[in-house]
């Protein structure tokens, strides 16, 4: 029997986000929804709180057109939250 | 000096005692970073481990200066085996509150994020325990029966530890087929050999009172096998920062 898969952390979420966000360098929000794999309402609550945290930054060049950028703080973050990642599922943990 | 490997098998324990440290330092720092409750277990674990490898050494550099002629030969005993003792007992609860963290991650996420570990007093019950079989048999008077006392100790606590280590071992493995981390490996074969050093200070327990020559070089395979398992535990510590600072993921 195939078991669910457990609910992501919202760590993990942001982690998901960020990375997806310094990989496209300049990431449209459709971009960031697909690779974090999140719905539209709930990559907007988390983005917000990235923005909100100075973890990413929004902005936006045309009328209607918004990208994502990570900010010095976010890529540190995201740096530490991979050791985190390493060393939690070196031990076998749930991250 | 008792035995010319006594200089070497404590600086195993002070050396593995700082990797302890510091697997318990990044776990603490993790714990705050990702909120996870299990990483909490973790930490206590290696504080108590680490807290009990540095008195091991701090207790066997103590005994350098204790002369090992005739008239103290016992009373030395008494000390290595008491310090051996008083590890010994950390050793069980180090490896339960480690075991506790591998059960509380296996509840998922959530669970270990909202859960609260409140184990801050363990290396206290540890050194009472051993003070308590001190001032017992002191009213007996005899050196030996403490002594005696102190292997009985050591018996039941490496046995309790190996139970313990078979768990976490068992739980481990798991995690690891799950993830398929290769640093993973590290930590498992670290705590492989932590066993493995168990099963050495097991035996030692039982052999002790018969052959004291032949007990000293197992005590100190016993402590080379640990030095190595924490080797790994540093080799992983060291992999896993380089993983993050190159940008790469974990899996």
């Amino acid at each position: 029997m195939v078991q669910p898969e457990k609910a992501r952390s919202k760590i993990r979420i942001y982690m998901d986000i960020l990375q997806a966000v310094q990989d496209d360098g300049m990431a449209k929000p459709t971009r960031v929804l697909q690779k974090a794999n999140l719905s539209h309402e709930r990559l907007t609550r988390y983005l917000g709180e990235l923005v909100q945290k100075n973890l990413v930054k929004e902005n936006q060049d045309e009328p209607g057109v918004r990208y994502y950028t990570m900010t010095e703080q976010g890529i540190r973050f995201l740096q530490e939250l991979r050791k985190a990642e390493s060393f939690v599922s070196g031990f076998g943990f749930e991250f | 000096m008792p035995f010319p490997f006594l200089y070497l098998d404590t600086s195993f324990y002070f050396l593995s005692g700082i990797v302890a440290f510091l697997v318990s330092f990044y776990a603490f720092r993790y714990t705050r970073l990702i909120e996870n409750s299990a990483l909490r277990f973790l930490s206590i674990g290696f504080t108590v481990l680490g807290v009990g490898l540095l008195a091991e050494a701090f207790i066997d550099t103590l005994s350098f200066f204790i002369p090992s002629t005739s008239s103290y030969l016992l009373l030395h005993r008494l000390i290595i085996r008491e310090a051996a003792a008083t590890y010994s007992f950390l050793q069980v609860l180090a490896y339960f509150v480690i075991l506790m963290g591998y059960l509380l991650s296996r509840r998922g996420p959530a669970s270990a994020a909202s859960s609260n570990g409140s184990m801050n007093r363990p290396p206290t019950i540890g050194f009472l325990a051993s003070a308590t079989s001190v001032v017992l048999a002191s009213r007996l008077g005899e050196l030996g029966v403490l002594i005696a006392l102190a292997r009985e100790i050591i018996i039941i606590s490496s046995a309790l530890s190996m139970a313990f280590l078979v768990a976490i071992i068992y739980l481990d493995s798991t995690g690891y087929l799950k993830h398929r981390n290769k640093q993973a490996i590290l930590v498992l074969v670290g705590f492989v050999l932590i066993l493995a050093s168990q099963a050495i200070s097991f035996s030692l327990g039982i052999v002790a009172a018969r052959a004291l020559g032949f007990s000293e070089i197992l005590d100190f395979i016993g402590t080379a096998v640990q030095f190595a398992a924490f080797l790994s535990l540093l080799l992983f510590l060291i992999w896993r920062g380089k993983i993050g600072s190159t940008g790469k993921s974990a899996q």
